[in-house]
């Protein structure tokens, strides 16, 4: 402080120390006169341009947050729209399936009831075939045993015979019956 | 041109806390800070004004989309402090002015060729906020805008009453609002004296070392003017706060918020490292 107050020239007190720090009132008002003329002059004719290049930035964020936000909007609606779509076909196709389920459930019975009707069919018109087989056969029988039986009495009377032979020799028998 | 402020230095240095005049217009002296204050003016108005310029035309270069975007980086600050962007359109052209004024007026006094250009025997050029003139000058700017800002706030009543109050009220409210009234001189003793210690001690600073370092100054006074040129812009970002934070006091006043936020603002500035 002292040198301070040397530097003024001996004096003393609060004046004194502005003298020594050079501050003097004309200095101080050139100093904030001119000083308010630049922020006047700036502020009147520079910085609206730059705050309008501001707002112009900042709307322009604005504007593509906007459109980020709405193109997020329609890919959320499109997600659920798909995903709608897609639950409905995957319910459709479960609906097709169990459908397809059914009815191959339904024709596997039917081609078995239809086969088991056909074999038991089959099985009957065979047992059929099979009881007229054992008749013939047995006709066949009969009547080769009957055959076979006139040959051997042929071959015992030595003698040919035919029907009419055959009736006598029948009535013979019962005659002598 | 640093060979000659080494040449000048190795005479002792000369350090004068006081602006020489260099001529006078009527009964006021134009002094060698006031002539680095207009060529860090017309510097001044030739970026902003150039910025404007491609601004409009659409075309922009790096510088003007670095002043844009330091622009927007102050701007930014301001309304964040005040909490409106229609305030911040108001208070921006005082700030951002004292910003940018500040800082190319340090930058400029880092220059070699402040100091040692005489005219007469005086140095030429010296730093313009190393003038306590100019740093008062802003400094009563920054104060009587608060007052105004508050006054617009709270009314005059409301304003005075953050200073005055009924003694048989409340007397705390009393002794709080004259310290309240001191703290607003200090403010400004301290806004004026922050700049000018910080930017004359700088000017010394240089002129101290060139003359230590000799032959040797050119390369040795290297890294002190980039120290200068890093705390020229630090005292402009805590000028150009400190009125921000002022303006926001007196208009936010009550608001607990505003006060939370501006103490924080107090902290950052404050931090360690901070030459503030």
């Amino acid at each position: 402080m002292n040198f301070l107050l040397a530097e003024a020239g001996g004096g003393s007190g609060i004046g004194a120390l502005f003298t020594a720090l050079g501050l003097n009132v004309p200095a101080l008002v050139f100093n904030a006169g001119a000083f308010l003329l630049v922020v006047a002059v700036l502020g009147k004719y520079v910085y609206p341009h730059l705050i309008k290049a501001l707002d112009a930035k900042k709307e322009e964020l604005e504007a593509t947050s906007r459109m980020e936000q709405e193109a997020k909007k329609v890919l959320d609606k499109a997600e659920d729209k798909a995903g709608q779509v897609v639950n409905e076909a995957r319910t459709a196709a479960d609906e097709i399936l169990a459908s397809a389920k059914a009815d191959a459930a339904a024709q596997i019975e039917a081609a078995r009831a239809k086969a088991t009707e056909q074999a038991e069919r089959l099985v009957a018109e065979a047992r059929e075939q099979l009881s007229r087989d054992v008749m013939a056969a047995r006709k066949e029988l009969k009547s080769e045993t009957a055959r076979l039986v006139a040959a051997a009495t042929a071959a015992v009377l030595k003698e040919k015979l035919d029907s009419s032979r055959d009736s006598e020799l029948i009535a013979r028998s019962l005659e002598a019956k | 041109m640093i060979w000659k402020l080494a040449a000048t230095a190795a005479h002792g240095p000369h350090v004068s806390l006081v602006a020489e005049p260099i001529f006078n217009i009527g009964p006021l002296n134009i002094t060698n800070s006031t002539l680095l204050g207009v060529v860090g003016g017309i510097i001044m108005f030739w970026l902003l004004l150039s910025t404007v310029k491609r601004i409009k035309t659409g075309k922009h270069n790096r510088l003007s989309i670095a002043v844009l975007w330091l622009f927007d980086i102050l701007f930014g600050t301001v309304e964040e402090i005040l909490g409106s962007r229609d305030k911040a359109k108001k208070l921006a052209p005082l700030a951002i002015t004292i910003f940018l004024f500040i800082l190319i007026n340090n930058w400029l006094g880092t220059f070699p060729f402040v100091g040692p250009l005489t005219w007469h025997g005086e140095p030429l050029f010296r730093g313009l906020a190393a003038d306590l003139n100019f740093t008062a000058a802003l400094a009563l700017i920054t104060m009587v805008t608060a007052q105004i800002w508050a006054h617009r706030s709270l009314g005059l009543g409301g304003n005075l009453g953050r200073y005055f109050g009924n003694p048989f009220k409340d007397f705390m409210h009393v002794f709080s609002g004259f310290l309240e009234l001191i703290a607003e001189f200090s403010r400004l003793i301290a806004l004026a004296m922050r700049l000018f210690g910080n930017i004359f001690g700088g000017e010394v600073l240089l002129l101290v070392m060139a003359y230590i370092s000799g032959p040797a100054a050119p390369i040795a006074l290297i890294p002190f003017m980039l120290i200068e040129i890093f705390v020229g812009a630090i005292q402009a970002y805590v000028f150009f706060m400190l009125t921000v934070v002022f303006v926001s006091l007196g208009a936010n006043h009550g608001h607990d918020d505003v006060s939370s936020e501006v103490d924080e603002s107090r902290t950052e500035l404050a931090a360690p490292g901070a030459p503030v």
